[in-house]
């Protein structure tokens, strides 16, 4: 129950907020830009192209998002309130957690949209084998948002300083999603191997920030 | 149902003040009620690093009273709350609320809960309606009882035309005054509130302390710090002491004052200071003599000593020795006198 009612208010915070409605207005516009200004596309779709980029984008401003605003309520006591009412702390982090994961996967999903929808225009559509393999990419590329998300809630339950805490977002976080990346291309022919590592990994961040979350109050 | 419990005796400083009240120190938590204690705190402690924040704390909150929570600025007031409403773990020691222990019955403890912080902070993207609706539904208030439930406290806490603004749109007291309303929004038995009248202006903290008299009437019991004694002798019907992580005395504020000035004072203004106010206690019938400002004396009698005569002899006295009198009253010292004199560790 309190589960719904975080998860509920976190969706309608994200909904309200200015840097949410950029993303999922922008992040397609951006893709296109991106994608006429290069110079060389080798005739690839500009669906694969977003897929590619979008993801990765989406990924580290989620993750930035994510820890700005928890370190930022923890600095002001926000979450006091919550916590003396007969609610589980871990439901603060994963209400966040799942609902800034569910926007941006709504924002890369809805620019890869705009892509598709672009090349069909342009004759350049996917199909067959194609849309597979997007499909698939895609599904790494979630499972990657899903890391650099929980990345974002790890460090905003540990971290006091705003500066502090993007700067390892960005370099530790994105480093991380990097590395997962290219473990990940190791087992090509295996698809749920290749969502594997991502996968443990994002659960290991997220009982890590619940237990810092918990002794942060001793 | 709450049990009956007594205390053993409370960690105090000092005894010559208590003893003139009686056998057994005043109001040191040891007599109980009929109606039984809500909090007991049993030889709490809490220590970061080195430093003890709270040194072996014993001390009770009987149900249905307002039990005002007093002390220097770091003496570990926010500590104690923190504790009791469940946000500081690791302590040693026992806290019950009502027959549930804590840490371990916490859930419990926050059904019957109230907490406004010193610090009150709210998401600010969220209207004051929807934070009040996410608050009750996660104190498990029924959502059609809710509507209406936030209504009234709103109209309590003198809110209701901003009902549809968002919390980043409320003035500072406003924020207080919300955060007044979260704490009472699910009808708590026992409300902590540490500092609920700072930031406020004259207005507003007359319309809290009416509202803290309001609830305690309907059989709230109120656990509340402040630095401002005035509120706390309006508010509290007992009070307690803390400082450097032990408490010190808990009783009445008349109990306070009368032990400190258990033979009664003089208040004496005067224009000039020769500065020889040394030589006014060894007036007959003279204990002590306080200075509270700057040509402001208090003048303690010694026990037994005839009022009227120290006054009389007070009256032709003083002027000779140099002090032009502007004002001599026989008073009662405020609590923030009895406070000061008591923390100095003077007495009468």
């Amino acid at each position: 129950m309190s589960f719904k009612v975080l998860f509920r208010d976190e969706l309608r915070g994200l909904y309200t907020s200015k840097a949410m409605l950029a993303l999922l207005v922008g992040l397609p516009v951006l893709m296109v830009i991106m994608y006429l200004a290069m110079p060389d596309n080798s005739g690839m779709p500009l669906s694969v192209f977003t897929a590619l980029v979008a993801s990765s984008l989406a990924g580290s401003i989620a993750s930035v998002m994510v820890a700005v605003g928890m370190i930022n309520e923890k600095n002001r006591k926000v979450y006091d309130l919550f916590l003396v009412r007969p609610v589980n702390g871990a439901y603060i982090l994963l209400a966040k957690f799942a609902a800034s994961f569910l926007f941006v996967i709504l924002a890369v999903l809805l620019s890869i949209g705009v892509g598709m929808a672009t090349d069909v225009y342009r004759g350049n559509a996917l199909s067959g084998e194609s849309l597979i393999g997007l499909a698939k990419s895609v599904t790494m590329s979630i499972s990657m948002i899903a890391v650099a998300s929980a990345v974002g809630v790890a460090i905003g339950a540990s971290i006091s300083s705003i500066l502090v805490g993007v700067i390892l977002v960005l370099y530790g976080g994105n480093q991380l999603v990097g590395l997962l990346a290219a473990v990940s291309l190791n087992f090509s022919n295996n698809f749920a191997l290749q969502i594997a590592p991502s996968l443990a990994i994002c659960l290991v961040l997220l009982v890590v920030a619940v237990e810092v979350f918990k002794r942060r109050r001793n | 149902m709450f049990a009956r419990r007594k205390l053993p005796g409370l960690i105090n400083r000092r005894p010559d003040i208590l003893s003139s009240a009686g056998a057994r120190p005043a109001g040191d938590g040891m007599e109980g009620n009929e109606k039984g204690s809500m909090v007991v705190f049993e030889d709490v402690g809490k220590s970061y690093g080195n430093v003890k924040a709270l040194d072996r704390a014993s001390f009770e909150i009987r149900s249905g009273e307002v039990l005002g929570f007093i002390g220097p600025n770091g003496a570990g007031k926010t500590t104690t709350m923190k504790m009791l409403v469940g946000l500081l773990n690791g302590y040693t020691g026992t806290i019950r609320v009502g027959d549930v222990a804590l840490p371990a019955g916490k859930d419990k403890v926050h059904r019957m809960l109230g907490y406004m912080p010193q610090q009150v902070a709210f998401q600010d993207w969220k209207t004051v309606e929807q934070t009040l609706e996410s608050f009750g539904r996660l104190s498990g208030m029924p959502p059609e009882e809710l509507e209406g439930r936030i209504t009234k406290v709103l109209q309590q806490v003198g809110l209701s035309d901003v009902r549809s603004r968002k919390v980043s749109a409320l003035s500072g007291g406003m924020v207080q005054r919300l955060g007044l309303a979260q704490a009472i929004l699910h009808e708590p038995r026992l409300l902590v509130m540490d500092e609920p009248l700072v930031g406020l202006d004259p207005e507003n903290r007359y319309n809290v302390k009416r509202i803290i008299q309001e609830l305690n009437r309907a059989g709230m019991t109120i656990f509340f710090s402040s630095h401002i004694l005035s509120d706390i002798e309006d508010l509290a019907s007992r009070i307690c002491i803390l400082d450097k992580g032990r408490i010190l005395w808990a009783g009445t504020a008349d109990q306070l004052k009368s032990g400190i000035y258990s033979d009664g004072i003089i208040d004496v203004c005067v224009s000039t200071d020769p500065g020889r106010m040394g030589e006014i206690a060894s007036f007959p019938g003279v204990a002590r003599v306080d200075q509270p400002g700057l040509l402001h004396y208090h003048i303690c009698l010694a026990k037994g000593a005839d009022q009227e005569a120290v006054f009389q002899s007070l009256l032709s006295g003083l002027p000779t020795l140099g002090y032009r009198i502007t004002s001599i009253t026989n008073n009662t010292p405020t609590l923030e006198e009895a406070y000061m004199r008591f923390l100095s560790g003077g007495a009468c």
